[in-house]
C-alpha cells in the first residue's frame, strides 16, 4: 500500500476539502482507504458525508501518573518534572499531578515507586465507516484534554494499513508538531497545500523542512490562487527554484463553502472542478510511483 | 557477515517489505565467501508499537549483529541508528532471494543520504520571503 | 488580564483577531502579544514586525559516560519515547529528536553514568510595533513536543507580566498539548470560528476543552456571512456563553492580511468593550 499525505502547516487553507475531492476521484479507479490524521479536530468524516461510524473503538496509547498516600515523602518529584505537571498540595501533604500536563514519561514513578503509579488512560476513539463513495474512512478523536496525539495517529494509520486497498490517502492536521510528524512518517508522497498569503508560505516552508527531514518526496498545490495571483506566481517560482514539483492551482470559489455546508466534496457540488483535481491527481500518482490509469482531464 | 532483509514473509522466496520499521518479518542471512550459509527469520515486534518503530526495528537488527540491511524505505531515525553501529543500508525491491544474490554480487547500491532533488533530507528553506 | 485567542479549527482568523486586538488595545494600554502557535508562528508576518531572537529554548538530553556505563540497558527500557537505542555490549545511543528530556533514564541509571546535555529545540523572538510588544515562540522543525516551547515562552514572560495591562496569547489550531499549555491559567479564552459545519464542529471541541480546563470562554464569529450561522448560535447557546462580535467576510480584510497590514474593523472595538466589562 502506498500512502499520500495532505499537509499544509497553516490551518484552514483547504486540506480536508482537497483530500475529500482527491479521495473520491481516486476511488473511481483505485482501491483506496481514507484516513483523517487530524485527531484534535477531525473534519474529513463531515465532508465525506459520514454521519455515524460503523465501528468505534476506544484506544489507549498513553499512560499518566497517579499519586497515592505513600507519596507523602516524595517532595523532590515536584521540581524534577520536565512538563511542570507536579505541584505540592500543602493541605493534603502530597504531590499533585496536573493531568493535562502529565505526559506519562514515568520519571516521577522511578523516583518515588511506592507513591506513584502509572496507569493506562483511554485517550482516543477510533472510528471506521464506509463512505457513500465506496471506500472506507478511518478517523480518530483525541479525548478532551488528553495527550499523545502522535501515537493516536500511528494507531489510525496502522489500522488503515490492514485494509484491502492499494492507496492510503491521509489528511494531516495543522502545524509541525507530533501529530503532523506521525502523519508524515512512513508516507510515500506528501501533497503540500498552501494559499497565496505570506503566513501560509512561511508555514509551508516550515512543514516542508520536516518532510525533508523524513526524506519523503513532495509537491505543492496552491489553493485560492486567484486571491493574489502575483503572490501565487512567486510561490510557483519558489517551487521551481527548489526543484519542487508544482502539482496545480485551485481557484477561490464560493462553491467550496457551499460544498462544506452541504457536507460533500466540492467535485460533487460542481463537476467543473473535476478537471482541476484530475490534473493534480495525475501528477501526484506519477510521483507516487504506482502503475495507474490516467485520469483524463 | 550477517544481513537483515525486511520481508513480507518468512523465507527467501518472499517479497521485500518496503517498510523497514513496520515490516512483517526480518530475514537474516549469514553470507560467507559470496555464499548464503544460513537463513533464519524473526517476526518484527515493532510492527505494532506506537511511535519510533524504525528505531526499535533498527535496535533489533543491530542486536542480531548484522552488518548490512536491505529494505525499501528507511526513516532518518533508523538511519542514525545504523550509522552509529556501522551498519550499511541498501534499498531495492523484489524477491528477498534476488536481493541477496545481487548483494553478494555487489550489485546493490548503498542508500546515500544525499540523493534526489527533494525529499533527500538536506534542503533548507528559511522562513520569510521568497 | 490574560486573554487567549483560540478556535479549534485552523484558518478561522485567530492571528487576524489577536493582532488587531493587540494594536487597538495598545492605543490606551500596555499590551503584550504572545504568539504561542510555536509550530507555525505568523503574528510577526501579519504585523510586519522584524523580530529578533532573545533566547534559545533548550531541553536536557542524556549524555552517557563511557567509563561509568555498565551497558545494562536499563535506560533504554525506561524510555517511553523509544529514544535510547541499546545493543548488547555497547554504550547506549540517543536519537535526540525523539527525546523529550524527561530524565527518566538519568534517574533509572544504577551507576550514575548519565549526565545532562543541552539540546536546542526552539527559540523565543521579540519585536515591537505601535506600542505592542510581540513575543514569539518558534519550534525547531523536526521536534515533536510543541508544548515545551509554549511552556518556555510562558516562563520567559512571567517576570514581565506585571508591566502589562493586557496579555494576548494567540494559540495554535487544534486541542492538543500546545493549545492546552497556552490555555492554562488565562482569564479568558476567545474562540474564533466561522459558520461552516467544520467551524461549528471544531468550536464544540475547543469550548469543551476550555470547560474542562475551567477557562471562561467567549466566541467571535468570523466571515459571519459566508453561511448560515444558526448552528454556531445553537452551539454557543448550549454552552451558555455568547458571541461577542461578528466580522463579515470582506475582500479588504483578506487583502490586508496578505499584505501584512493589521485589520481595522468596528467589531474589534466591540470585543474590547466586552473584555473591559469582564476585567
Amino acid at each position: 500500500m502506498k500512502t499520500i499525505t495532505i499537509l499544509s502547516g497553516k490551518g484552514g487553507v483547504g486540506k480536508s476539502s482537497i483530500t475529500a475531492s482527491l479521495a473520491v476521484l481516486l476511488a473511481e479507479k483505485e482501491k483506496i482507504v481514507a484516513v483523517d490524521c487530524d485527531v484534535d479536530a477531525p473534519n474529513l468524516a463531515l465532508i465525506l458525508g459520514v454521519e455515524k461510524f460503523d465501528k468505534e473503538k476506544v484506544i489507549s496509547t498513553n499512560e499518566k501518573a497517579f499519586v497515592n498516600e505513600k507519596a507523602k515523602d516524595c517532595k523532590e518529584i515536584v521540581n524534577m518534572c520536565t512538563f511542570s505537571a507536579i505541584s505540592w498540595n500543602r493541605k493534603k501533604g502530597l504531590p499533585e499531578i496536573n493531568k493535562f500536563l502529565c505526559e506519562g514519561c514515568g520519571a516521577c514513578q522511578l523516583l518515588c515507586p511506592q507513591g506513584i503509579e502509572l496507569k493506562k488512560v483511554k485517550n482516543a476513539v477510533i472510528g471506521e465507516a464506509k463512505t457513500d463513495y465506496g471506500f472506507s474512512l478511518i478517523s480518530g478523536q483525541l479525548k478532551m484534554g488528553e495527550s499523545g496525539s502522535g501515537k493516536v495517529v500511528d494507531a489510525i494509520k496502522r489500522k488503515a494499513s490492514k485494509f484491502d486497498a492499494d492507496i492510503m490517502i491521509a489528511d494531516s492536521s495543522a502545524g509541525i508538531g507530533c501529530p503532523v510528524i506521525a502523519s508524515i512518517r512512513g508516507s510515500d508522497f506528501v501533497l503540500a497545500v498552501t494559499e497565496p498569503t505570506p503566513s501560509a508560505l512561511s508555514d509551508l516552508k516550515r512543514s516542508l523542512q520536516v518532510v525533508e527531514h523524513f526524506r519523503v518526496p513532495y509537491g505543492i498545490v496552491i489553493n485560492k490562487y486567484d486571491l493574489n495571483k502575483k503572490f501565487s506566481k512567486k510561490i510557483e517560482e519558489f517551487a521551481k527554484q527548489n526543484n519542487i514539483p508544482f502539482l496545480g492551482r485551485i481557484p477561490y470559489d464560493k462553491k467550496f463553502v457551499e460544498a462544506l455546508v452541504n457536507l460533500q466534496p466540492v467535485i460533487k457540488q460542481d463537476e467543473k472542478f473535476k478537471p482541476i483535481f484530475k490534473k493534480i491527481l495525475n501528477k501526484t500518482i506519477k510521483y507516487l510511483g504506482v502503475k495507474s490509469k490516467n485520469f483524463e482531464c | 557477515m550477517k544481513i537483515a532483509i525486511s520481508s513480507t514473509g518468512k523465507g527467501i522466496e518472499s517479497q521485500i517489505d518496503a517498510r523497514f520499521g513496520r515490516c512483517v518479518y526480518f530475514v537474516i542471512a549469514e553470507v560467507k565467501d559470496k555464499k548464503i550459509e544460513e537463513i533464519k527469520s524473526i517476526e518484527n515486534p515493532s510492527i505494532n508499537v506506537g511511535g519510533g518503530a524504525g528505531i526499535s526495528a533498527a535496535e533489533l537488527v543491530a542486536n542480531e549483529g548484522v552488518k548490512a540491511v536491505i529494505t525499501g524505505n528507511v526513516g532518518p531515525r533508523a538511519i542514525s541508528v545504523f550509522s552509529q553501529f556501522g551498519i550499511k543500508v541498501y534499498s531495492t525491491t523484489g524477491k528477498v532471494k534476488d536481493a541477496l544474490d545481487n548483494f553478494v554480487e555487489g550489485k546493490l547500491e548503498e542508500l546515500n543520504s544525499a540523493t534526489g532533488p527533494m525529499g533527500s533530507g538536506n534542503k533548507e528553506f528559511g522562513r520569510r520571503g521568497l | 488580564m490574560k486573554i487567549a485567542i483560540t478556535g479549534g479549527k485552523g484558518g478561522t482568523g485567530k492571528s487576524t483577531v489577536a493582532t488587531a486586538l493587540a494594536i487597538e488595545l495598545a492605543k490606551e494600554n500596555k499590551v503584550l502579544l504572545i504568539d504561542a502557535d510555536v509550530d507555525c508562528p505568523d503574528d510577526d508576518i501579519v504585523l510586519s514586525i522584524d523580530t529578533k531572537k532573545v533566547k534559545d529554548v533548550e531541553n536536557m538530553v542524556p549524555n552517557f559516560d563511557k567509563n561509568k556505563c555498565i551497558k545494562c540497558g536499563r535506560c533504554s527500557q525506561v524510555c517511553k519515547e523509544n529514544a535510547i537505542v541499546f545493543v548488547k555490549g555497547k554504550i547506549p545511543f540517543l536519537v535526540p529528536e525523539q527525546c523529550t528530556g524527561c530524565k527518566a533514564c538519568e534517574i533509572a541509571c544504577p551507576v550514575n553514568a548519565i549526565s545532562e546535555k543541552k539540546q536546542i529545540i526552539g527559540k523565543i523572538l521579540s519585536g515591537k510595533k505601535e506600542n505592542v510588544t510581540l513575543v514569539t515562540g518558534e519550534m525547531k522543525p523536526g521536534i515533536e513536543e510543541s508544548s515545551l516551547i509554549v511552556n518556555a515562552v510562558k516562563k520567559y514572560i512571567e517576570p514581565k507580566e506585571k508591566n502589562y495591562d493586557y496579555i494576548i496569547i494567540d494559540t495554535a489550531a487544534g486541542t492538543h498539548c500546545p493549545v492546552i499549555a497556552a490555555l492554562l491559567d488565562v482569564d479568558l479564552g476567545i474562540a474564533v470560528t466561522e459558520p461552516t459545519p467544520l467551524g461549528n464542529h471544531d468550536l464544540k471541541l475547543i469550548l469543551e476543552l476550555m470547560k474542562e480546563l475551567k477557562v471562561k470562554s467567549k466566541v467571535i464569529l468570523n466571515r459571519s456571512d459566508i453561511a448560515d450561522k444558526k448552528e454556531v448560535e445553537k452551539t454557543v447557546k448550549n454552552f451558555g456563553i455568547k458571541i461577542i462580535a461578528e466580522i463579515p467576510y470582506s475582500k479588504k480584510i483578506q487583502e490586508a492580511y496578505s499584505k501584512g497590514i493589521p485589520v481595522k474593523h468596528k467589531a474589534i472595538k466591540e470585543i474590547i468593550k466586552e473584555i473591559k466589562e469582564i476585567k
